[in-house]
């Protein structure tokens, strides 16, 4: 075999794609996460719709992907909906370019995310399924949003959801942010939406198409802007910097799957120990006979969206709030209206939390068991301060709930999506570039040699 | 036969040209109903076009099995899975044609997870490897400006992603100014030209000088 500089540098086609196969495989196969550090844009953004969560107003996101580009605008659309029910807030989701085939997956995305958080269709969020006409719906929905989307997904009327009851157009909302793959969504909205309205808005494109976007950031027109994966892997790296993560209630979907079956037979094996007795004691005779039926038939049952079910998991997660805040069943948005049976529950849990002294053999959790708990020494130090007692107390409670079921959290606590891919991409670029470089050398010293002969 | 085959369609164009124009700039209630109105005509239109777009395929893929062109074996695939789905839709989990499309998780959705979204991915995650090729093979310093363009696009790759920075952390700046400053003076140029050529093409076609849409004859 006869080697030349020419045939080292002359970078076959499918060597590229063999190495780009395998860049991208190696980290698939072991994902390690590569922390990005967030740009202006995505901070912008982030804090808008934080902004927007915490005091309840309504934010809007319009999906306009199909799965086409799933890869990229998933990991946004996940972000962002974590970070709105992590805050407890209100997110009204439309399909205006997505197509017919954006809409299960969009759905498909919120369910897995409104589980995370036990956020609830109606009161939470809502899902406007996909309706044609792209300009004239920008306009409409400008005029009038319930001429638009008379009903949900669900096909119930807008005006008998709570979430949706008030909001009348475009200007209702605090923040519109839209995930899209096409320059002529980003005009449509801009012109007819934004020019018209004065509306805030920001966008989520794919990579390519984020230079296009920064005439409109330049100009103030958009307010926000996550560009590719990169944008996304930015924008969970802020909700861990504001630990959201962290702050987010205790959520019992917080347990995997795979898990379930495990914590409920823990629930009723535990009835002995503190934690046990106190979640016991919290569900009814019909709650703890449906719990008892579903560990010794399946526990999905209880992550099946009837009502009933829904009411079940929202029990089990009010009690596991309240070993952690004493009662205090949200610390996040104290204003948000809460639903009768959550009142209800609050109030249950409150008086409980009133009625229990430390040491009761009803409370909750042993102050000796928590101070056990050993923790990183910054943490410790931090934790220690006089200022924060209050919530120190909160994380010290909450580490030893997690401690009590220590695989629980092990998905909220993993990297996002986005950020897990930053590694492969990087790598990705990086053989690119050499290639690239490779490329160019063999090219330059080939016109040199040629230079030579002709001399 | 001028009167139908030019001067209406021509007129209709105008009228709605200008219809368009008043719902951008007039806020009257007027307008606001007639955006309304006309969204319901645009949604008969587009399920008229659902319609013909799936006769269309059918008999574009119908050809080529009664000819046996080339590749007609693919053709066939187009049949096997557009009957699996339309049985799955009229089955509808059970409840039969008449009855609003099942939300539970039945053939079409199974069908969706199973081929749509894989096979939508796919397509999109195929064209990395494209442009991966497309970038070793063109982007060649064959001239100073080449160059330049090579540095440049370099540079924005590298400052895209997080080992950017890790090798230098002026990267992702140097890669934002390119992207803020002459990558978007080069944008608002390009733009401003379209927008122009856009808005007299726009008056030509309103005022019917240009009528190529109309077709030849």
């Amino acid at each position: 075999m006869k080697f030349s500089l020419d045939s080292i540098f002359n970078v076959d086609r499918r060597v590229i794609f063999v190495a780009v196969l395998l860049v991208l495989l190696v980290p698939m196969l072991w994902p390690t996460g590569m922390p990005s550090v967030p740009t202006k844009n995505v901070i912008d953004m982030f804090d808008r719709i934080d902004d927007a969560a915490i005091h309840g107003r309504p934010v809007l996101l319009s999906f306009e992907f199909d799965p086409g580009g799933k890869a990229e605008q998933e990991p946004m659309a996940r972000a962002v909906l974590r970070h709105l029910f992590a805050r407890h807030g209100k997110a009204v989701i439309m399909n205006k370019s997505g197509g017919q085939q954006g809409t299960a997956l969009h759905y498909q995305i919120i369910q897995d995310c409104a589980q995370e958080f036990d956020a609830v269709e109606g009161i939470d969020y809502v899902y406007l399924p996909f309706i044609p006409g792209s300009t004239n719906v920008v306009i409409g929905l400008g005029q009038d949003l319930k001429k638009q989307y008379e009903k949900d997904r669900r096909q119930i009327d807008l005006n008998q959801i709570p979430l949706t009851r008030t909001i009348e157009r475009l200007q209702d909302f605090d923040y519109i942010m839209i995930i899209c793959n096409s320059m002529t969504t980003v005009g449509d909205w801009v012109t007819f939406g934004q020019g018209p309205y004065n509306l805030t808005m920001g966008f989520a494109v794919l990579g390519s198409a984020a230079p296009d976007c920064y005439g409109y950031v330049n100009s103030g027109q958009i307010k926000g802007l996550l560009g590719g994966l990169v944008g996304a892997a930015q924008y969970e790296e802020l909700l861990v910097e504001h630990g959201i993560n962290l702050r987010r209630r205790f959520s019992s979907a917080d347990i995997p799957r795979d898990k379930t079956p495990g914590f409920c037979r823990e629930l009723l094996d535990g009835r002995t120990t503190p934690v046990g007795r106190y979640l016991w004691g919290k569900l009814d005779d019909a709650q703890r006979e449906r719990v008892e039926s579903t560990v010794r038939w399946r526990f999905d049952e209880l992550i099946k969206d009837d009502d009933q079910k829904i009411d079940d998991r929202k029990t089990l997660t009010d009690a596991l709030n309240g070993l952690i805040y004493r009662g205090q069943t949200s610390t996040t948005q104290p204003d948000r209206a809460m639903t009768q049976p959550e009142k209800a529950t609050t109030q249950a849990a409150q008086a409980a939390a009133a009625a229990t002294q430390p040491g009761d053999p009803y409370d909750l959790l042993n102050q000796a068991d928590i101070d056990r708990i050993k923790l990183d020494k910054d943490a410790a130090e931090l934790l220690a301060r006089p200022d924060i007692k209050e919530l120190a107390e909160q994380i010290r409670r909450r580490l030893y709930v997690e401690h009590l079921f220590p695989d629980g959290l092990a998905e909220a606590q993993s990297y996002g999506m986005a950020t897990r891919w930053m590694t492969p991409q990087s790598i990705a670029h990086v053989v690119l570039i050499v290639a690239i470089l490779l490329a160019n050398a063999t090219f330059l010293w080939q016109r040199a040699r040629k230079g030579r002969a002709q001399a | 036969m001028r009167l139908l085959k030019i001067s209406l369609p021509v007129f209709l164009v105008f009228l709605f040209a200008m219809v368009g124009l008043a719902c951008y700039f007039v806020p009257h209630k007027a307008v606001f109903d007639f955006i309304s109105e006309a969204q319901v005509w645009q949604k008969i239109i587009y399920t008229v076009t659902i319609f013909m777009g799936v006769y269309s395929l059918l008999a574009v893929h119908y050809h080529k099995i009664k000819r046996q062109q080339k590749g007609w074996g693919y053709s066939g695939v187009v049949f096997f899975f557009f009957s699996l789905l339309t049985v799955f839709a009229l089955y509808n989990n059970g409840a039969g044609p008449l009855k609003a499309q099942t939300t539970a998780y039945d053939g079409v959705r199974w069908s969706y997870d199973a081929f749509i979204q894989p096979i939508g991915a796919m397509v999109y995650a195929m064209l990395g490897f494209f442009i991966c090729s497309a970038a070793v093979r063109t982007l060649r310093a064959k001239t100073l400006e080449a160059g330049v363009l090579l540095a440049a696009a370099l540079i924005v790759m590298l400052g895209q992603v997080p080992i950017g920075r890790m090798l230098w952390d002026k990267v992702p700046v140097i890669s934002g100014w390119l992207l803020d400053v002459p990558n978007m003076a080069v944008k608002r140029a390009v733009g401003f030209g379209m927008c122009v050529g856009g808005v007299g093409m726009s008056l030509r076609i309103m005022f019917g000088i240009e009528r190529s849409y109309l077709g030849g004859d």
